[in-house]
Formats: C-alpha cells, structure tokens, sequence
C-alpha cells in the first residue's frame, strides 16, 4: 500500500464528484484558453490582413505632391540599395467617389489607385494583369456595395490635385476644373483579402479600392509620367530597416520639380527665377532659395506678383487699366525711375509704367487707386482697393521690362489676348479698352505697376489662404557678370537640391510594414477583454470545482480522522486529497484546452456574425499559438490548486476527534459579538446607500452616486440575509411547517445559503447594470449642445476636398445646388472644418493608430461652443483652450474614449506623433470631450493646424445645426449634389450609435458570456444544495419513518432550494434598479431587457430544473435503507 | 516506579470543557495503570467520559491536567510528527463505526497505517497473518460495502495491529454489531491479549462484554472505580 495507490484508489471511487470537479476546471481553464486564443486571432487576423494587403511591400513613400514616376527606377537601380531593396515601385493614391453607371449607386471614400504592371508582382500568388485605358480591377467590398461586377461600367471621380493653393485668386474651384469623371469598365474583381484590400495605412477595416492604370490615370488628371507613392520589396525579408538607406538614397536623385519647384532662366535680365509649380513659394522654400544664392555666390531677390481688376488716378477719374500686373521686387538692378520720381518705395507708393502714367495721365504725387479681388470660401470674390501715391513712373527698360516676372499660369500668361483668358476668376470684359489689349499683346504680363513688397503682403494676405500659403511668387538669382543663366541654372539647381530637405517637402520613407504590424497589436487586447467578459464563467467553473471538492473533503472527514488516528500526519492526510485534487486539476486542464479552442471559435464566430459592431470585420479567423495553450493551461492549473487549497486548507486546522465526529467546514454557530457587528455593517450600509444618492441627486451626474448607494443596498442586503438567517435558527416553531423548515435548513446551513444569496444577487446585479449601459442615440435631442452632437443634427465627410463654402448660399450655388435645394438649407448652419490624413482613432480601428487624424476647429466653432468638455481648467468657453498656451506641445481636444483606451493618453497628457513632413508633434490634452461625434479625431486650431498640416487647404468635414424634422431632406440633398464629391452624411445619431454599437457590442458579448457563467454558476450552486442534502438522507429516512410523504420532502427541498436561488436574483435586481435608475431614465438609455430576461430565464429554468431533478433524486431514493446504515 | 516495557499509567488525568453555563469537567482525577497483556473493560453512563479517557491515552485528545505514560514517554507531552510517530507505532485504534475507507480493499485497509509507519517489508503477510486470526481472510479482497458488520469490524481491529501496536484501544467496538457478532469480538480481542501480549482497553455499555474482559472499571462522577475485586489479581491497580 502506497499513498499513490491511495489517491488513485480514492480518485477512482469518488468518480462522479471527480467528473464534475474536473467539468468545473476544464471549463474554467476553456475560458482561460478560449479568451486567451480569441485575443490571439484578433490580433493575428489584423496581422495577416495588414501583411497580406501589404504583399512583399517594407517601406513606402506617400508624397505630399506628384513627383517623377522614374525615381522609381532611379532609386531602384542606386548603388547603395543593391542587395537590399529588389524593386522600387511607383503608384499614385487618390481619394474618390466611386458611382454605378447602372443604378447611380454612390459610394464615398474610394482609393483610387493607380499601378503599374510591376505592381502585382509585390503580392505573392497574384496572378499579375495589364490594366490599360478606361479598365479596372476593383475590390469585392467595392463590387458588393456598388452591385457591380465584371463587364460592368462605374464612374469614378478623383481631385486633379490642382498645384495652386485653393483660397488665391488663381485656384480653380469649380469641380468642372478641379474634379475628374473617370469612365471605367471592371474587368476584374479582387478579392478583399490580399491585394484587393492594399492600403498603406494602419486602418483594420477594409477598403474599397480601384485599380487603374497609373499612366492613363496620370494622363488624365493632366500629370503625365508623374507618381504620388513609391513602395519597395526588400531583397530578402528579414525585417532590416533600409529606410536610412532608402533615404539617404532618394535626396541626390530628386528634381527641384519633385519638390513642386522650377528654375526658370531669364536671359532678358540675366537672371534665374525660382518658381513654385504652385505659384507660391512658401517660406522654407523662399529661405532655401536665397541660401542656395549666396552659396553660388549670387544676390538674390524676392518677387511677388497680383493682378489688379482696376487702376485709375484719382486725381484724373476717367482714366482706367484693366487687368494688369502689379509687382513688388526687390530689384536687382537699379530701376530706370525718371526724372522726379523717387527710387525708393515707400508701403504707401507705386510706381507706374510710362505706358499705365500716360494712359492715366499721371504724374508723380497724384493718389492712385489700385481695385483687386479677393476670392471668397463661398467662391465669390470681393473688390478690394488700396489708395496709394505715385511715387516715380519707371520707363519700360531694364527690370521694369520683364513680362517674366509672372510664373507661368495656365489660361493666361499664353493667352494671346484679354479676351482670350480662361482664368478661375471672373473677367469683366467690358472695363478691358483696346489700348489694354494692344499692351497686353505687346508687353503680356510686364507689370504696369510696382509696390513694396510690403505693400504686396497684404495684399497676399487679405487672401483666406494667402495667409498660410505664403506669397512670393519667384526669388530671382542675379547670373551677375561673367555667368550665363544656362550655367547659373544648372549650379542653382543643383545647390538648391542640396539646401532643401527631402523630408520638410514630404519625400519621406517610412517602414511601413513595421508599422501596420505594430498597429496590428490593436489598442484593446482581446485576450484580457474575453477574459474579464468570461470572468463569471471562470470563477463558476473553479467555484463548482472548488465547492464540490471541498463537500467531497466534508464528506470524508471521518476518513482523514482515521487517518490521522492510524498516525498519518496531518500534512500527509491533506496531501492525499491535495493530489487528488491536483490530478484532477490535470485532467481538468488536458479537457479544458481543447474546449478552449472550441470556445474561442464560437466567440469568433460571433464576432464575424452577432457581435460583428465589436471588431468592424469579417476577417477574423481562428489563430492558436503554443504561448497561450500553455499560459492558459498554466492558469487553468492554478486555477485548480487554488480551488484545491481552498478546500482542504481548514483540514488542516481540525484534529482527529472533530474530523470523526462528523466535522463540516461550514458551520452554523453565531457569536453575540458577531451579531453586533451585523446589525453596525447593516446600518452602515444603509447609511451609505441613503448618503450616496441624496448627495448626488444635487449634482450634475447622479449615475455614480445611485450606482454606489445601488451596491450599498445590495450589501445591506446581504447581511440583512445573514441576519436573517441567524434569527431563523432562534425562531422557535410552535408547530413546524415544510416551508418553516425549508427555512430552519437553509439557515442551519447559513454559510452555504448566504453563498447562493450573494452569487446570484451579484450576479443579478450586474447583469442588469450592465445591460442598463447599452446605449441608442436615435432619439436624441439635436437641440443640446452640451450633448454629444454638440447641438447639431448632421455631419458630412467628404472624400474630395469641397472648394466652394458649404455654409453660404452662394457658395452652394457654386457647387450646383438648385434654388429648390436652397429652401431646405433655410435655418439650417454649417460649420465647416479642415481635416488632415490620419487614422481613425476611434473604437471603430481595431489597428493601433500610428497617426491620428486631426479636424481644425475654426474661430466660428470657438465662439459657438457646444458639447461636453471636461477640462483641468474651469473656462467659460472651454474651446478657448486650443488657442491657449505658446509651447512646444499643441492644445488639442479629444473623445475621452478614444484618448484614454486608443491613444492611452488622458487629460494634460502629452501625446506625441508626426506631423505631414514627418517631422515630431507634440500634443497636450487640454480638454477631453464626453462621448461625442468627434471620437474618430482629435481637435486642434485652425492656426496651428495649418502649421502642422500644410497643404490642407479646403474642407472635408462639416457639421450642420438643422431645424427639428428637416435633418433627412438637408441629408438627401446634400448627397443629391454633393455625392459625386464623396460626401458621406450622416445623423450625428447614427455616428454616436456608430461609437456606441461597439460598447453596446461588448455589453451584448458581456451578457451572452457572463449569462452562460451565471447558469453554470446556478447549476454548481445547486449541485453544492443538493450534495448538501444528500448529506442528511438520514434526516430525510426519519421523516418518512415518521410519516412524512416523499413528495412533502421533495417540496421541503425545492422551497429551500429554489427559495434561496429566487431570492438571491430578486435582491440584486432590486439593488441593481436602484443603481441604474439614473441611466434608465436617461433619453438615450435602452435597456437591453430581452438580454436580462434571457439571463434571468436561464438561470431560474437552470435552477428550477436542477433543484427539481435533483430533489426527486434525493427524496425517490431508498431512503430507509440508509436508516439501516450503509 | 519501574520501566517497564508496555505498561501503561495514568496518573490524575482531568479534562473540564468550556460550556455555555462555565467549565464542565468530565474527568476529575482519573488514574490507571494497566500491565502488558492485560484486558480491561471501562463502563459507564452516558457522557461520563468513556471515550474522551480512551482518546486522552491513544493520543487523540489533550487532558487539562495529568499524564499519561507509555512505555515511560509521556504521551500527553507528544507533539506533531512524534505524536504521529506514537500512533502509528505504539497504539490502535477500533471504533464503534469501523471507519474503514471505502475505496480500499479490507487487506489495503489493514495496509493504511503501514504507510506512515513505512513498515512496507512483509506487511502483506503480516497483514494477512491478522485477517486470518480475525476470521476474514478470505474476504481480503472485499470491499467495505461488501462485508457484514462483523467482518468490517474484525477488519479495523486487524488494522489497529498492524504496526504491532501494544495497546488496543476499542470504543464501544460492538455497538454496531449484532449480539453474536459482538459476543465474537470479545472473544477475539480477549484471544489478541492472550496471545500477542496486547494490552487492551475496551470502552462499552456492555456489563457481561466487560465482565468477559475480566477486569472492569466505571467512570463515576470522573474517577475510574474498580467493578470487582479480581483486579488486582489481574496486575490492575
């Protein structure tokens, strides 16, 4: 005889209480496996439908302008990359909206992708294809949501990504000129996994691309052989980091055009003119320019250039200059100023050309008026003067004779007269005289007049985005003597490339591949999130474990005594039952792995089907690594001896004699001196319950304060039951009654009684507080602004930038709503907002976001106010903020959801990304917005926003304040006219409810899983009742002996049994309702009762049906018998 | 007083539990001596104390004050594993209930104190020597559930012998038992003195069970009083 032989013997005799210890802990450890495997294939799906869209691709280059595709080949082919990059390839990236040719379908957010052949080749196992003309390859989201297929025509429309700063006076805004239709046939449908889904950012859901032809796509936006993206396949995959490479590799084979820059030589004034392709140099440029002079040993000067509408002399009215150019030059050789004049010019002079000074009869002294137009975000323009005095009249020699002072601008400076102009701005033909058209066709555009460059500033900066756009238009290199331009050109050029940063324009690698996959790991780690949602079924599985071993141990008491009676010492003797545990703990483990992984597939399935708001895709499949079936495993086990240690752990504490008289762990015995401290906790509880909510009841929020004193009551509670109990035990029964003695047995077995009460009335409690958080917001009140609309109705994204300003009647004229489209604007107010490229930041990204996106508040949204915003700082207007505060670290906004559980980040917090040049941005959280429409992005100024994300110069987000009923027919317009834009509307109810499906998501996860707990939990209380009870058959034998009938038995047992379970459930709803009365009456709240009712169903049915089988179990059996003994 | 192997004495033995109305002692001075190989019965009413003696000399229970010496070791100065020690080698054990484990065998249930004993070698003649002279050999391989009263109750005695115990200690070892059955079980425990040189104490409301052990003894308001006058003769003090 062995101890081994003993446990073994022993496991094999109390098999049936073995199975259902080994049930407990194979479930317990499931969850733990089950959870721990969901978080692995979550986490392992967004890998590998990032990787797999990203094909073979490491590194990319997402410019902020179109440079030459053959950099492409160029970097490809450096000598420094050999052997570690195999292929450089070029794309262009666009946003669009994408339109059915059959059933005017519009789809907003459409990445229009233009590829080349090579391509194809960066994803394994795509069959690459020859896309040519009008074909295209679209993705299956695409074809699904469009209803199209192959052979089908679609319409695609794109920006032309126009050069000029929107917001001068020479961008283009009608979508006439800004916008391209692009007619496609589908000649293939991708699937979303793998190359269909390509995108170069760290968003989890799927997109819906296009696939054309980058050199037809390029040709047809008018930016022939020109690229917007360049990714790279390494040589071999080893995860090395080649962007310094890449980097240092790309600067020398750059062009001063791929920095959006040309050098124009200018023989006439032997100079060169440093010109942006975008008409406007902005300051870095403008610096560089002038560094990269002195370093070839050359002045340089600033020249800037507007076209005045009118010129007249104030002093002769009648006379008049239509449409001339005005410049302001920082000269480089003396002016040819006549006799009279002065050479220098103040901020308050001009200079006329002798041909404007005679026709405006002018001479040196008299006030001439200067008319210009200002464009208008509405697309109307506005005139606007400036009073000068002549200063000088220049004759038309030397650099006052320079028509090159004007960079070329398509529709004008070739025209070969005023009449012929195509430009953005209105012309008004009948002011041009002959004598204007004859200097134009002589002189084209030789300014006719000269002011300070101060004076051209304001000019420039009167303009909405001349402010932020800068307003040199050239900085001219003198060739000085000795040097031709030709030369001068070649040796600017070149120093030039060397002055500029690739990275400040935007030429910026990064190891993308690195990045998704870091996103990859998500912001909410699913294995701890199904492990708190599983947490009931945990505990009820190791609970019915532990509860039934530590019977089992009760039950063999008598035999440990003996035991120790035989001279077993008492480690010994808990040893022995120890092991069995422990062996069943095993066996728990090696059951519960697999069911682990059968769990986390049906979670999963879940996931994909009912609770699909929680991850936002299809594309989660099942992944299983080593790591978790260990570390599952491991807790699965620990679990177990946990449970195990609990129940042989008071063994220990009791000597032979107790163990042979029929000792139970559990006993019934009450100190007077416990008593007093019942009755203390119950008051105190009670106080504190009545505390809480009447103090917040004076408060803003009374959701904490009824939540706490809901839990005090449900405390109260409880020792009102444990007192309850004892009382029960003092009753005496003048005549005893089956229900009286149902009660007299639960409160002889108080402790196991009080632990059935507390289980369920927890777990009633929280189940309802839970499902009291679900949440709908589709009848919200669009009125109130401290809401999470912030008090409007609609908010609009669009995919292409809208030029024109949505908020004024004129400006809707412009982007072609009809007069009866205007009526439904009536009352309505739009706010618009500037938003950069970025990731969502929201819930609804599964990826981590690598850069958030930012929406820039304007000072219209400042004053308007609105919403709930928790600030460190009490302020009046906490919007204020954003402009508050001159250090390092931008003042921004953000959802408190999303900076506190995406972005780990909270309120005066720093958060640090990178801005568009890449460069390091550091944001300080100086107010954080309560569940609102802004949960995607964060909100900085307008100001500083323009720093941070230059070239973002028109608005993509809108948000409408709409009169009560009008929302759907201001919707529906805007999509009738603005669709083709990609504007995408919705309520702001539907975007809260978009946020608030995932919580309501989780909650729904929460109560499916916590329910399945509950119910196991009840059938492992019940199994604990009903052991208990078989315990005392002898009980039940005298009864009969005494004339009791069975079923009076098998009653006495149910009313305990199911009294017990029915009171538990009905103290923590009571509890619970009191905590959630706040958030029931809320107007948003929308109590999930059908899920609390199939809770509570399933518990009381669980419970009702086992305490009913199990008490006909005990009262049917031979009971008599068992008064012979056993 | 001279050392002598197997002799049994205790001297004064009280024991007083705390109550709701105060202390209530149980015994109050009890002393004994009982020599190698001798048998001897203790009666008395019910809760006079019977059994809580009977657990006070094998080890099981503390007395307020006195000793008990076995051997020449004070047994009521044994702690832990010497305590242990003591039970598995020096005394056994047979109650009213046979506390025989169910999930053993009648010969692995003998076995059970061989194990802290770890007196393995030849335990399983030994252990079948025992259910031999017990009458149960040949039901060796029964279960408890598949063995009348008598048999489990030969077979705890068996156990109670394995390690060679020199004190038996019995409480009420017949009250389950049938009158035949229990007539058997003192013939078997007198026999076991005889012949194994066992000092035996068995505690029983049986009058002619406690006459047939020869010497008697009742526990009257907590001290031992002799039943007759042969006790003296039988080395019982």
């Amino acid at each position: 005889m062995t101890l081994f032989r003993l446990v073994i013997r022993s496991l094999c005799y109390y098999w049936r209480t073995g199975a259902v210890v080994v049930f407990g802990l194979a479930v317990a450890t499931a969850v733990i496996v089950g959870s721990l495997v969901v978080g692995d294939s979550v986490k392992g799906s967004i890998t590998d439908t990032a990787t797999a869209r990203l094909g073979r691709i490491d590194n990319a280059l997402i410019a902020r302008r179109f440079f030459h595709a053959e950099l492409a080949s160029d970097l490809q082919h450096a000598a420094s990359l050999a052997g570690k990059v195999k292929q450089v390839v070029p794309l262009t990236i666009l946003r669009g909206a994408a339109e059915s040719v059959t059933t005017e379908a519009v789809l907003p957010k459409v990445a229009v992708n233009g590829v080349d052949d090579s391509f194809w080749t960066l994803f394994p196992g795509c069959l690459g294809f020859h896309l040519t003309g009008r074909e295209t390859a679209v993705n299956s989201s695409l074809a699904r949501e469009l209803g199209v297929g192959v052979g089908d025509s679609i319409l695609v429309n794109v920006d032309k990504e126009g050069a000029v700063p929107s917001g001068t006076l020479f961008a283009h805004k009608s979508s006439e000129e800004t916008l391209s239709s692009l007619r496609l046939d589908v000649v293939r449908v991708l699937d979303d996994h793998g190359v269909g889904g390509f995108r170069l950012d760290a968003g989890a859901d799927t997109l819906r691309s296009v696939f054309v032809s980058r050199e037809w796509l390029m040709s047809e936006i008018g930016k022939d052989g020109m690229a917007n993206v360049l990714v790279t396949e390494p040589v071999r995959d080893t995860g090395e980091d080649t962007v310094p490479e890449l980097q240092a590799a790309l600067k020398p084979l750059c062009t001063i055009g791929d920095f959006g820059l040309k050098v124009v030589p200018n023989v006439p004034q032997n100079c060169v003119s440093l010109e942006s392709i975008g008409m406007l140099l902005d300051g870095r440029q403008v610096i560089a320019g002038e560094d990269a002079a002195r370093k070839c040993g050359a002045r340089s000067a600033l020249t800037s250039v507007y076209l005045a509408t009118k010129i007249q002399n104030l002093d002769h009215p009648g006379a008049s200059l239509a449409y001339s150019v005005v410049a302001a030059v920082q000269p480089l050789a003396p002016f040819p100023i006549r006799p009279g004049g002065s050479s220098l010019l103040d901020n308050g002079g001009i200079w006329l050309n002798t041909w404007a000074a005679e026709d405006l009869k002018a001479r040196v002294g008299d006030r001439i008026e200067l008319a210009y137009l200002v464009p208008r975000p509405d697309g109307a323009y506005r005139d606007a003067e400036l009073h000068l005095t002549l200063r000088g009249i220049v004759d038309m020699v030397g650099p006052a004779n320079d028509r090159n002072l004007v960079p070329a601008f398509e529709g004008i400076t070739q025209a070969e007269s005023i009449d012929d102009w195509n430009p953005p701005f209105p012309v008004d033909l009948s002011l041009v005289t002959e004598r204007d058209e004859t200097y134009w066709k002589l002189h084209k555009t030789t300014p006719k007049a000269f002011v300070s460059l101060n004076t051209m500033r304001g000019i420039w900066m009167s303009t909405s985005s001349g402010r932020h756009a800068g307003w040199v238009t050239s900085v001219r290199v003198a060739a000085g003597s000795g040097r031709t331009t030709t030369v001068l050109s070649k040796r600017f050029g070149h120093t030039l490339i060397q002055s500029l940063s690739a990275e400040d324009e935007g030429m910026l690698f990064r190891p993308i591949r690195r990045q998704v996959i870091a996103s990859s790991a998500g912001t909410t780690d699913f294995g701890q999130l199904f492990m708190a949602m599983s947490f009931f079924l945990v505990v009820s599985g190791a609970g019915l474990a532990a509860m039934l071993m530590r019977l089992s141990v009760e039950q063999r008491g008598a035999e440990s005594g003996v035991m120790l009676a035989c001279g077993f010492r008492q480690a010994s003797v808990s040893l022995v039952i120890f092991c069995q545990g422990t062996l069943l703990a095993i066996l728990g483990v090696v059951a519960g792995v697999p069911l682990g992984v059968l769990y986390a597939s049906g979670v999963i399935a879940g996931l994909r089907t009912r609770w699909i708001d929680a991850v936002g895709t299809t594309s989660v499949w099942l992944h299983i690594s080593t790591e978790s079936l260990v570390i599952g495993a491991f807790f699965g086990l620990l679990v177990g001896m946990i449970s195990m240690w609990w129940s042989v752990r008071q063994l220990r504490k009791t000597n032979a004699l107790r163990l042979l008289s029929g000792w139970r762990a559990l006993g019934v015995l009450i100190s007077k001196k416990a008593d007093g401290r019942n009755k203390l906790a119950l008051a105190a509880c009670m106080l504190t319950a009545v505390g809480m909510m009447a103090s917040s009841l004076s408060g803003s929020s009374p959701q904490m304060g009824f939540f706490g004193g809901g839990a005090a009551l449900l405390a109260a509670g409880l020792v009102g039951s444990n007192m309850l109990l004892i009382r029960a035990m003092q009753i005496r029964m003048s005549l005893p009654t089956l229900g009286g003695m149902a009660l007299r047995s639960a409160a002889a077995n108080r402790s196991r009684s009080l632990l059935v009460i507390a289980l369920l009335a927890s777990a009633a409690f929280i189940t309802i507080a839970v499902a009291a958080n679900t949440r709908d917001y589709s009848r919200t009140d669009y009125g109130r602004r401290d809401s999470g609309t912030g008090g409007f109705a609609l908010r609009a994204v669009s995919a292409l930038p809208i030029h024109y300003d949505l908020g004024s009647p004129k400006g809707r004229e412009n982007l072609g709503f009809s007069r009866d489209d205007e009526k439904a604007f009536e009352g309505v107010r739009v706010v618009s907002f500037l938003m950069s490229p970025g990731d969502d930041i929201s819930c609804l990204n599964l990826a981590k976001p690598q850069y958030p996106r930012v929406i820039a508040v304007n000072r219209q949204m400042m004053e308007r106010g609105g919403f709930d915003i928790t600030t460190m700082k009490p302020s009046p207007n906490p919007w204020t903020l954003l402009q508050a505060g001159a250090g390092r670290a931008i003042p921004v906004f953000g959802d408190s959801s999303s900076v506190v559980w995406n972005l780990h980040s909270g309120l005066g917090k720093t958060y640090n990304t990178l801005g568009a040049d890449g460069k390091p941005v550091a944001m300080r959280f100086v107010g954080l917005l309560s569940q609102s429409i802004f949960a995607s992005e964060l909100l900085m100024s307008e100001d500083r926003f323009r720093q941070v994300f230059s070239g973002v110069d028109d608005p993509r987000y809108f948000l409408f304040e709409v009169p009560n009923g009008r929302e759907q027919s201001v919707a529906l317009v805007l999509r009738r006219n603005l669709g083709r834009m990609g504007l995408e509307v919705k309520t702001t109810a539907e975007v809260l409810n978009s946020y608030i499906g995932v919580q309501n998501a989780y909650l729904s996860m929460f109560l499916a899983i916590g329910g399945l707990g509950v119910m196991l939990g009840t059938v492992g209380l019940v199994a604990v009742l009903l052991r208990s009870a078989l315990e005392r058959r002898r009980e039940f034998a005298l009864m009969l002996a005494q004339g009791f009938s069975r079923k009076s038995i098998f009653k006495m047992l149910v009313i305990e049994n199911v009294g017990l379970l029915v009171f538990g459930v009905l103290l923590g709803t009571l509890s619970a309702l009191v905590a959630v009365a706040p958030e029931l009456a809320g107007a948003d709240s929308q109590m999930n009762w059908g899920a609390v009712a199939a809770v509570f169903v399933g518990v009381l049915v669980v419970g009702f049906a086992s305490c009913i089988g199990a008490a006909s179990k005990v009262a049917g059996g031979p009971l008599i018998e068992v008064l012979r003994g056993e | 007083m001279t050392l002598t192997p197997g002799r049994l004495v205790l001297s004064e033995i009280t024991k007083a539990y705390d109550g709701p109305q105060g202390s209530t002692a149980i015994l109050r001075g009890a002393s004994l001596t009982v020599e190698p190989g001798s048998t001897l019965a203790v009666v008395g009413p019910s809760g006079s104390g019977k059994s809580t003696l009977l657990h006070i000399i094998g080890s099981l229970d503390k007395p307020t004050s006195g000793s008990v010496v076995l051997n020449g070791v004070e047994v009521t100065a044994l702690e832990g594993n010497r305590l242990a020690d003591f039970r598995a080698n020096d005394v056994g054990f047979v109650f009213q209930e046979h506390y025989l484990l169910p999930q053993l065998t009648a010969i692995e249930n003998v076995l059970l104190p061989t194990i802290p004993a770890g007196r393995t070698a030849g335990a399983n003649e030994r252990a079948r020597d025992l259910l031999e002279e017990m009458g149960v050999l040949h039901r060796s391989e029964a279960f408890p559930a598949q063995m009348s009263g008598g048999e489990r109750q030969r077979t705890a005695v068996a156990r109670a012998l394995i390690n060679g115990a020199k004190l038996l200690l019995c409480d009420e070892p017949t009250g389950n038992l049938d009158r035949e059955a229990g007539s058997n079980m003192i013939s078997l425990l007198t026999c076991l003195a005889e012949e194994q040189d066992v000092s035996i104490i068995v505690v029983t409301h049986n009058l002619e069970h406690a006459t047939r052990l020869g010497t008697g003894f009742e526990l009257l308001d907590g001290h031992l009083v002799a039943l007759n006058a042969c006790a003296e003769a039988d080395g019982i003090q």
